[in-house]
């Protein structure tokens, strides 16, 4: 039996463990840093317990699952082993045990510097933009980006890491071999390859609503800084923040327009005490000293960026003229339908939709929700 | 000789039919049959018959009775065959002595003899006319559908009496006789037939809703605009309350009138179907349906045993409006395809074959997602990109894509709302003033269309690949939109809505090529769904 098999049949044994009613989860969790490997399960359903040891597995049915798992390129890794992520370790409610899949998980989850970028499901064009910048700033200084593959804000975040190159880590709240979202099987496919997927589920979990909440934790105590880029009023992205206060790290929020309710939980965050997120440079600065980081083995190289999404880099031929310069400052402040637009220009809806086609088919602006935004590019040139 | 035969026509889908009606008194037990596949009108007209001689003070024949419609094949249905089948009795039984011109004679009995209206006048009319008969007997009641087609060869019949009296003189007298087009309003058809009329919301000229009620949203009155004048199909998205409906209910008014060809081909389906008010002629004004989203698939295509034309042809060569779209059934929207794409409507049964024309301008409003706020800056809406998309995907893919225009409207301001409610000026219709622009267009478009020798086609119906030669676009132009239709992801089938589209604001503006300004400007009326 090979050791990763050994090692996953034991973190099977654990989380069967777990979901055993009776057993004592904090007598568990201080016998598994005592005892390590050699933890006496049998002493654990002693007699005292009242519990059919019929609960527990056979080891051959064990066995063969741990077996399955290791084919299909699923790890695990145990509280009591040393390569467990050093930043979760601090935390009191750190999982006993995490499933992983993809390459080098102990260099991918103890990079120097982690940031956990989160926000909301259904983002609105400015908080694309904002995860797209920054998350494509941090990743050119080789961060960890660490997110919760949920739609919206998560997806984007991971999107601009590989983009760039940057390692980055996706918490799940199901097994590491399930797919959910469904749309974002592609993604999940892809950090598999070139990132790290991680799970405090065994392997065929399927995600229930109350696994999110606890998934949380996760995302927050794996990270040095939590970035928040977008949230409403009640949004989950909060009960992250809320972890991650509780776990001592820091918050960052991005404030957005007063004029939308789209920001609001970012607002309360901010006003709560979180840190004022501008730029990448607000999240940089938070890097652990280097001691520490050289006493973790050091940092890990950025690789290359993949051409295709950098901003900067491609299209730059394109520029608006120095006219539509002006007029697309009329978009900085917040965004606007073609009525509205038009009212500001004082140009009739005829004329406003030919030039807002033009700056759309140039990039700098595009619609939603019935409104113009600036893009990316946009912001860039004006 | 105890048998006669009277001419009467019958109704097939939207199509007259002659039918003869022959009666024979043979000796035996007294009897009364009818035979040629009729329905249960054709049967019960036996005793509606029997009481209107009786009662109009002829004599009921004794002796063995048989009457047969013919051609005996074809399946007979109404009540429009009771005169005919009294006169032909009353003929049989020497009663009467019938004219050598033929004549076709229509119109349901009651009891007391008197001469009912009946639906489809206008198609039987029609029929007459193309088979060369002279005159037609029609119920007072109807006597203006029939006048509209047959001049003064419609003749209006108010009881059993007179069609006697007339049938007896010589043909010549006739028109002294039955007075001109004076006829007794029957009280409960005229009740039935301006209650279907309300019902149907089919709105006349004079009441179509102004354009000017709607206050603000430039752009959606701009689509509306370029859709009535080169018929592309609408899609109107937006929060409820915005006024999608009003907006797609001032649509008729900005359509130039129906031309002579066009007002039978309407009248002729509205005939056949009841829904022609009593004492009404041709139609003049374009049709304007708007289905409750309930409606079954016989009910939008047309149907039933003896199929009849659905809402899409009653729109025909008018407005089909189907507010809030999404809530009609997949199927039933699917089945819009085919008269879309070649605007008319094949219903094919076991026993019968119908095309029913069915060229309609698709005007359809939906909310943007389930709770209607997505595109309010200051909402509740929480639904996912995800759920908007799946909202939307309630309209296929197909269907969309026969949606040349799309308009996103928002709420209005509170001080756009406060004009809203101010009273209307009288006499300054903005309406007439678009539809001017409107008729010009089509006008334009028409010398296009006679300059490459096809029949009239509006910008909304072209299919060709030559998509750039006919519609006479300048390179710079098309260069324009291919490079946008990259930029910004559009499908072949949207980078030709575009050029059509341009092409429509081109002639709107009279340019006879379309410019890089005209693309430009099509380019903002394409469907955008909800990016992830």
């Amino acid at each position: 039996m090979s050791l990763d098999t050994e090692e996953m049949v034991f973190c099977l044994l654990i989380s069967r463990l777990q979901r055993i009613p009776g057993v004592d989860h904090r007598s568990l969790r201080r016998r598994l840093l005592e005892q390590g490997r050699s933890l006496d399960v049998a002493a654990l359903l002693s007699p005292r317990l009242p519990l059919c040891p019929s609960g527990l597995p056979d080891r051959s049915e064990l066995l063969a699952k741990a077996e399955k798992a290791v084919l299909a390129g699923i790890g695990a890794c145990c509280l009591c082993d040393e390569r467990y992520p050093y930043r979760l370790r601090q935390t009191d409610s750190c999982p006993l045990v995490l499933y992983y899949r993809g390459r080098e998980p102990s260099s991918i989850w103890n990079q120097a510097f982690a940031v956990t970028v989160i926000g909301t499901r259904s983002p609105t064009q400015y908080g694309r933009l904002v995860t797209r910048r920054i998350v494509a700033d941090l990743a050119r200084e080789g961060t960890l980006i660490i997110s919760g593959l949920a739609r919206g804000i998560d997806a984007l975040a991971h999107e601009a890491a590989l983009c760039h190159g940057a390692p980055t880590l996706a918490v799940l709240a199901q097994g590491v071999d399930q797919v959910y979202p469904p749309e974002n099987r592609l993604l999940l496919e892809r950090i598999a390859r070139e990132g790290l997927l991680l799970s405090e589920h065994p392997p065929g979990t399927k995600p229930l609503r109350h696994y999110f909440p606890a998934r949380n934790r996760i995302l927050s105590g794996l990270a040095d800084v939590v970035a928040v880029m977008e949230a409403a009023r009640k949004s989950g992205t909060l009960i992250t923040a809320g972890f991650a206060a509780d776990q001592g790290r820091e918050v960052l929020a991005v404030p957005g327009s007063i004029l939308h309710d789209r920001s609001e939980g970012c607002h309360q965050l901010l006003r709560d005490g979180a840190g004022l997120l501008e730029t990448a440079d607000d999240l940089l600065q938070l890097r652990p000293s280097s001691v520490l980081v050289e006493q973790m083995g050091g940092p890990i190289r950025a690789k290359r960026p993949c051409s295709g999404f950098s901003d900067e880099s491609d299209n730059i031929g394109c520029q608006p003229s120095a006219e539509d310069r002006a007029l697309l400052q009329q978009l900085a402040a917040c965004a606007l339908t073609l009525e509205e637009l038009g009212e500001v220009l004082s140009w009739p809806v005829r004329r406003t939709a030919v030039w807002v086609s033009e700056m759309e088919t140039q990039g700098f602006i595009c619609r939603e929700r019935g409104r113009y935004f600036l893009t990316e590019r946009g912001v860039f040139c004006i | 000789m105890n048998c006669s035969m009277v001419h009467s026509c019958g109704l097939y889908g939207i199509t007259g039919v002659l039918v003869e009606i022959e009666v024979a008194i043979m000796p035996g037990l007294p009897s009364f049959d009818i035979v040629g596949l009729g329905d249960s009108a054709v049967r019960e007209s036996r005793d509606r018959v029997h009481a209107a001689i009786c009662n109009a003070g002829f004599r009921f024949p004794a002796g063995r009775l048989i009457a047969s419609y013919a051609p005996a094949w074809l399946r007979k249905e109404g009540s429009a065959f009771d005169l005919p089948l009294a006169l032909a009795i009353l003929a049989a039984s020497g009663q009467i002595k019938l004219p050598g011109e033929k004549v076709c004679v229509i119109g349901e009995l009651g009891l007391n003899g008197a001469v009912r209206p009946v639906p489809g006048v206008f198609c039987r009319a029609l029929s007459c006319r193309d088979q060369n008969i002279g005159y037609l007997l029609v119920p007072a009641a109807n006597q203006p559908e029939a006048g509209a087609l047959l001049g003064r060869g419609a003749i209006a019949i108010k009881n059993l009496r007179q069609a006697v009296a007339l049938l007896t003189r010589p043909v010549a007298q006739w028109h002294g006789l039955c007075g001109g087009r004076t006829g007794q309003i029957n009280s409960t058809y005229a009740a039935y037939a301006s209650a279907a009329a309300n019902q149907d919301r089919h709105l006349k000229q004079g009441e179509t809703p102004d354009i000017g009620r709607v206050v603000g949203q430039d752009a959606a009155v701009r689509a509306l605009l370029i859709a009535a004048a080169g018929c592309h199909n609408l899609l109107l998205l937006g929060s409820p309350g915005c006024g999608k409906t009003t907006l797609a209910e001032s649509l008729p008014g900005l359509l130039p009138e129906l031309s002579k060809e066009e007002a039978i081909e309407v009248t002729r389906i509205y005939s056949a179907s009841g829904l022609l008010p009593e004492q009404s002629s041709l139609i003049r004004e374009r049709p304007f349906r708007c289905p409750h989203h309930a409606l079954t698939r016989a009910a939008m295509i047309g149907g039933g045993a003896f199929p009849r034309p659905g809402e899409v042809s009653l729109a025909h060569k008018g407005v089909l409006f189907l507010d809030e779209m999404t809530a009609f059934s997949p199927d039933v929207l699917d089945l819009l395809r085919q008269p879309l794409e070649t605007a008319r409507v094949c219903l094919n049964r076991l026993s019968h074959r119908m095309v029913y024309p069915a060229d309609i301008l698709l005007v359809g409003a939906a909310n943007p997602c389930r709770c209607g706020e997505y595109l309010e800056p200051q909402s509740t809406c929480r639904c996912t990109p995800e759920k908007v998309r799946e909202h939307l995907g309630r309209l296929s893919g197909p269907l969309l894509d026969r949606m040349d225009l799309t308009t996103e409207m928002t709420r209005l301001s509170a001080e756009q709302l406060a004009e809203s409610v101010r009273p209307e000026r009288a006499g300054d219709r903005r309406s007439d003033r678009l539809r001017e622009q409107v008729q010009a267009c089509w006008q334009r478009q028409d010398e296009r269309c006679r300059l490459t020798g096809r029949p009239f086609t509006p910008n909304g119906r072209y299919r060709s690949p030559g998509l750039v030669e006919d519609l006479q676009i300048a390179p710079s132009a098309a260069g324009y939109a291919a490079h946008a239709a990259h930029a910004l992801n559009l499908s072949a089938r949207g980078y030709h809505k575009v050029l059509r589209v341009a092409r429509t604001i081109a002639d709107l503006e009279g340019d006879g090529q379309v410019g890089k300004s005209h693309v430009g400007e099509a380019l903002q009326y394409r469907l955008r769904l909800a990016e992830r």
